[in-house]
């Protein structure tokens, strides 16, 4: 039997020194993030500003983007940046370090070269951790699921949450332009 | 506007000669397979063995192993060889050219290196084609999902797609241990 080399933790992932790339923590282990192409980031802001909007205007929590840390499983340490977060009001935990926990809703945004078992790893990690849907967007094929504990769901003509973000609508038409 | 170069069709794949590889076509333009790892074919016969054991022996029609090719789409033509195929009885052709239509059922086994967008768009065209039930089956996470023309169902326990093979079913566990 080998000896794994040391995992990494939260904490010594967030003192980390910048070196212009980002990382994820993945079961105690550092991953490298590649910068993302226009067409991702264009889709994960417009998503987020819609979604921002609509949750700030009517005090519903948190909307958050693909740069904070959300530290869904400890020991080994699991932090994850979604591209898109929301954290409903009564769970929002202000704090300097990685958000404590899941958020409620994870989003998505697939790259060309992510591959099915990477996005599908991801979203299994999100709801073993407790997010109560996570939304995959595929901008190639124009499609988006909503995946849940208890099943999925293929988004037809307008994404919606009502059991998450009441009153939310985003017509897909909108960010696949 | 230009011009586009001259898609190949389903006949003129037939008649390509044999240099090593296994190509398919989709909407007329080629594309080389890469040879599948040991992992992949493995799981592939794990779940076509004993389906083409249950399925000839009710004569309730064929299974077909990775090479077989599938006329799903004409002008300009795509053609795919699925992992594993099952065409009912009363669909069966018997030719030397690819089989001219869908099959009823399509087992792919996802390999690592598979993007999320060909997976996806892959198991679109399958269901435009008129495939009742696509199964992905996916290795390193040992999950499996059915997607159908009226949405997609996880699997947790056991394989069954009782509407297409009624009766038949294998436990997950006799696929992935």
């Amino acid at each position: 039997m080998t000896v794994d080399t040391r995992l990494m933790t939260a904490d010594e992932l967030l003192r980390m020194p910048e070196d212009g790339y980002r990382y994820e923590l993945v079961q105690g282990e550092l991953r490298k993030m590649s910068p993302a192409g226009e067409e991702h980031g264009h889709i994960v802001h417009e998503i987020g500003r819609r979604l921002g909007n609509h949750v700030y205007e009517r005090k519903l929590g948190r909307v958050y983007g693909p740069d904070v840390g959300f530290l869904i499983a400890r020991d080994p340490d699991t932090v994850r940046e979604p591209d898109v977060s929301f954290v409903r009001a009564d769970r929002v935990v202000p704090t300097p370090k990685y958000f404590p926990g899941p958020p409620d809703l994870a989003i998505e945004v697939v790259s060309p070269n992510d591959t099915y078992s990477e996005v599908r790893a991801k979203k299994d990690e999100y709801l073993r951790a407790g997010v109560k849907a996570v939304v995959i967007v595929d901008p190639p094929t124009r499609t988006v699921t909503i995946h849940r504990p208890t099943g999925v769901e293929e988004v037809q003509g307008t994404l919606t949450l009502e059991d998450i973000v009441p009153g939310w609508s985003l017509p897909l038409s909108d960010i696949f332009a | 506007m230009t011009v586009d170069a001259r898609l190949m069709t389903a006949d003129e794949l037939l008649r390509l000669p044999d240099d090593g590889y296994r190509y398919e076509l989709v909407r007329g333009e080629l594309k080389r397979m890469s040879p599948g790892g040991a992992k992949h074919g493995k799981i592939g016969m794990r779940i076509g063995a004993p389906l083409g054991t249950y399925v000839v022996g009710r004569r309730l029609g064929e299974v077909f192993t990775s090479e077989t090719s599938f006329l799903l789409s004409r002008n300009p033509d795509t053609v795919r060889c699925p992992d594993v195929a099952f065409v009912r009885t009363e669909r069966l052709v018997d030719t030397d050219a690819a089989y001219p239509g869908a099959p009823d059922l399509v087992v792919e086994v996802i390999s690592p290196g598979d993007t999320h967008a060909e997976v996806l768009r892959k198991t679109a065209e399958y269901l435009n084609a008129g495939v009742q039930a696509v199964i992905l089956v996916d290795p390193r996470r040992k999950s499996v999902i059915v997607h159908r023309p009226s949405g997609a169902t996880p699997l947790d326990e056991v394989l069954a797609v009782e509407d297409v093979v009624p009766g038949w079913q294998i436990p997950l566990s006799a696929i992935f241990e």
